[in-house]
């Protein structure tokens, strides 16, 4: 069973293992996040080149499309940036939690 | 545990501490903006205009239904519904992604109304020359509608992201 007690001996590793797991956890969504996403990019692309060359759509339309497409993924990828200064927010928060108790017992106030 | 590894350990350890503390004891500082219902709203509401009005046009695809001047009045409510979030989001501190991404849906819905292949926005592809009386094809509204959905998506799977994780978890 693990030991949950925070002492000063164990303080560093508890605050790295809480910060650890909560962006462990975080960073498979912002993975799962990006492979979904740069599927449906690829998949979007096929259809431009397909329409393209079956001449389903004009040149101007297919030009349209493709910067209309730089949109999308430039997007996705802020997404993904913002998302992960979530998962960093949470660990930062996560690691001030578990050693709140500790803390703010030695000092004799809450500090945090 | 070797030595330099309880080194490494023990000094990113001290970098979190000294990170959380600071982070803690200036409550006001975040990395980014907190959850937003508006903007939430705001991006659902959007999102279900816009794709309903390309499934219309899908539907009515190369007709004189589609004509560009038929249907103005929704890139005209489209810039107000926009106008009324860009100064939303722009309100927020500490909301320099979203700001973004909203740039961004301007940028796929309503472009800068070029009406050329220099642009990159529907309305770009609906008022083409070529596409002025009777709209886009078939083909180039469906691919337009995957990539407006896209945008859009990513900026409430941002939105969805701060609700989510910055909750407090007890």
């Amino acid at each position: 069973m693990a030991n949950d007690t925070v002492t000063s001996d164990n303080l560093g590793d508890k605050i790295f293992n809480a910060a650890k797991t909560s962006f462990g956890d975080n960073y498979k969504l912002i993975q799962h996040f990006l492979e979904h996403e740069s599927e449906k990019l690829a998949i979007t692309l096929r259809m431009i080149i397909q329409a393209s060359a079956e001449n389903q759509i004009t040149g101007a339309e297919a030009k349209i499309l493709l910067t209309q497409q730089k949109i999308a993924a430039s997007a996705i990828l802020t997404s993904a940036e913002g998302i992960t200064a979530v998962a960093v927010q949470a660990a930062i928060d996560a690691s001030v939690k578990v050693i709140r108790g500790f803390v703010n017992g030695k000092i004799g106030f809450p500090l945090l | 545990m070797n030595l330099s590894t309880r080194s490494h350990l023990s000094r990113l350890a001290a970098i979190v501490l000294a990170v959380s503390l600071v982070v803690s004891a200036c409550t006001s500082i975040r990395l980014i903006s907190a959850y937003d219902q508006q903007t939430d709203e705001a991006l659902t509401a959007l999102h279900d205009s816009t794709d309903e009005f390309i499934a219309k046009l899908i539907a009515n695809a190369k007709t004189s239904k589609n004509a560009f001047n038929k249907h103005k009045n929704f890139y005209d409510e489209t810039d107000m519904q926009l106008r009324r979030l860009e100064f939303r989001v722009g309100s927020i501190p500490d909301n320099r992604q979203t700001v973004k991404l909203v740039a961004d849906i301007r940028a796929s819905i309503l472009g800068e109304g070029k009406c050329t292949a220099d642009g990159g926005s529907l309305r770009d592809l609906h008022c083409l020359p070529e596409n002025a009386a009777k709209g886009p094809s078939k083909v180039a509204l469906e691919i337009s509608r995957r990539n407006v959905n896209q945008t859009i998506r990513a900026a409430l799977a941002l939105e969805l992201a701060k609700k989510q994780g910055l909750e407090p978890k007890n």
